[in-house]
């Protein structure tokens, strides 16, 4: 059975209480249809920004780590080339 | 110069700056403002209501609330604006032209596809799109979009800035193993650096994670620095060296600064730290906003600074009174007396205005993460701008 606005907020107001937080994910997801559309857009928009941010970092990590290997193969260059005197 | 001549310069000037303006937000491709190339005739047509709400009292409201509010409660008594206010729509409208251009831009790649391919990185995601489809999904995410580009900036900034950092991950030079390669690198140039990480190898304390995030500001400083050098080539370097020696110390050197931080990006807690540090300019900083609501003690604080239950509304209104007049020398027990007064109407009237105003800024800067949104938005119903926030309040008062 649906819950109503009242009924839902005491629900997640219990499980919060409770500090369970993935009792709290768990019934979010469990009665996602039954919050209104602009509740349900927030949660959509707040799980995909975490992600967001969790994948840029890892796309940040990338790129220092292609940048870093690049200097590497540059600095060795440089110094192949100062050993042969050129 | 001739007059002539400042105009043409400044109408080219005018067009570099927009069509540098005109870029798709992600992927740099050229973006035409199109319909979004609005006056602000059009924007005030009688029947463009939804339009004018957006405008006034989301996108100009984030950059000045007084001014917005002021011309919005002008429109609606269909009073002239000021030339102060005219300027202000005047300098905000090809910023929210640009602004929903780019929305619009990024709203055409929330498809369904793109849906499942968010529900593949997110499992949370990929529950709710089994429950209601992935064009449901992308419907509700494009709308809340568009409410979040409108109302927040900084956020709406961030997020595009992290869809770029992804799109050029995705689109660009192949990045798998990179790991693998690091580890394959720092062995072929003799490189070890795990040492200088060693106080991160197990569980981190604040104290462990403060000093590691030391240790990651100043590797990360190196590694910029061992970059730049890298890039010189020995012509350059013989003339700013004393000597061969010297240079190939120097390269040596900064190779090791290289893979420390290549190194770090092997470990979990090392990547995070390094991440911050490039992310943040090495600066250790709490991001933490005031008005967050991360846990449920947040949420409990928040619930009773700003419960929307009109009996704890109309209690903190009392308390909210009593300290107003209490500022001005009237005690509760001269209150009836005073308010019976009818000259004295207009300063509770101002009274109430103040404790509206306070009561809907706190709850509007109210910002949830993850499943707590849920919460925070069933707590303070569907009023989400200023307006409508106040309004509520004010009914609250009834």
């Amino acid at each position: 059975m649906n819950m109503n606005r009242e009924q839902l907020l005491a629900e997640m107001e219990k499980l919060a209480e409770a500090g369970d937080e993935k009792a709290f994910d768990r019934f979010v997801l469990d009665h996602f249809t039954e919050f209104p559309e602009e509740v349900q857009g927030k949660l959509l928009m707040n799980f995909y920004t975490e992600n967001l941010e969790k994948r840029a970092g890892e796309a940040a990590i990338a790129d220092i780590q292609k940048q870093g290997l690049q200097a590497l193969e540059d600095l060795q260059k440089i110094k192949e080339s100062v050993q042969k005197g050129e | 110069m001739s007059l002539d001549n400042l105009y043409r310069m400044r109408d080219a000037h005018k067009r570099m700056k927009k069509s540098e303006e005109t870029v798709h937000p992600v992927t740099d491709e050229e973006m035409d403002l199109g319909e979004h190339d609005r006056t602000l005739a059009d924007i005030f047509q009688p029947n463009n209501k939804k339009e004018q709400d957006k405008f006034i009292n989301r996108f100009c409201y984030e950059e000045d609330p007084k001014m917005a509010k002021e011309i919005a409660e002008a429109l609606a008594d269909e009073h002239l604006l000021t030339p102060e206010q005219d300027a202000f729509l005047s300098k905000m409208l090809p910023q929210y032209n640009l602004r929903t251009a780019q929305v619009e831009q990024l709203q055409e790649r929330m498809t369904p596809e793109m849906m499942a391919h968010m529900g593949s990185n997110d499992p949370r995601i990929q529950e709710v799109i089994d429950k209601i489809g992935p064009e449901k999904a992308a419907k509700l995410f494009a709308g809340e979009f568009d409410e979040l580009a409108m109302s927040d900036k900084k956020k709406f900034k961030k997020i595009v800035a992290e869809m770029r950092e992804i799109h050029d991950l995705e689109t660009h030079e192949i990045t798998a193993n990179l790991n693998a390669r690091v580890m394959e690198n720092l062995q072929r140039f003799g490189i070890s650096e795990e040492e200088y990480w060693r106080a991160t190898k197990s569980g981190l304390t604040a104290e462990t994670k403060t000093n590691l995030q030391k240790l990651a500001d100043e590797s990360v400083g190196w590694f910029k620095r061992a970059l730049g050098f890298s890039k010189r080539g020995a012509d350059e370097l013989y003339r700013n060296f004393a000597d061969q020696s010297e240079i190939l110390k120097e390269c040596d050197r900064h190779m090791k600064g290289i893979g420390r931080v290549l190194q770090g990006t092997l470990t979990a807690d090392v990547r995070l730290a390094i991440q911050k540090a490039m992310l943040e300019g090495g600066e250790v900083k709490d991001k933490k906003e005031t008005h967050t609501v991360e846990t449920i003690q947040d949420y409990r604080r928040a619930k009773e600074d700003s419960d929307p239950n009109p009996a704890a509304i109309k209690e903190r209104y009392r308390k909210f009174e009593e300290a107003e007049l209490k500022k001005r020398k009237i005690t509760p027990k001269d209150l009836a007396a005073f308010k019976a007064v009818p000259g004295n109407k207009k300063l509770f009237d101002g009274i109430e205005d103040a404790f509206v105003k306070e009561e809907a800024t706190k709850r509007f800067g109210y910002k949830a993460i993850g499943a707590l949104a849920s919460l925070l938005s069933v707590l303070f119903g569907s009023a989400t701008t200023m307006p409508d926030i106040e309004r509520d309040v004010r009914n609250g008062l009834k």
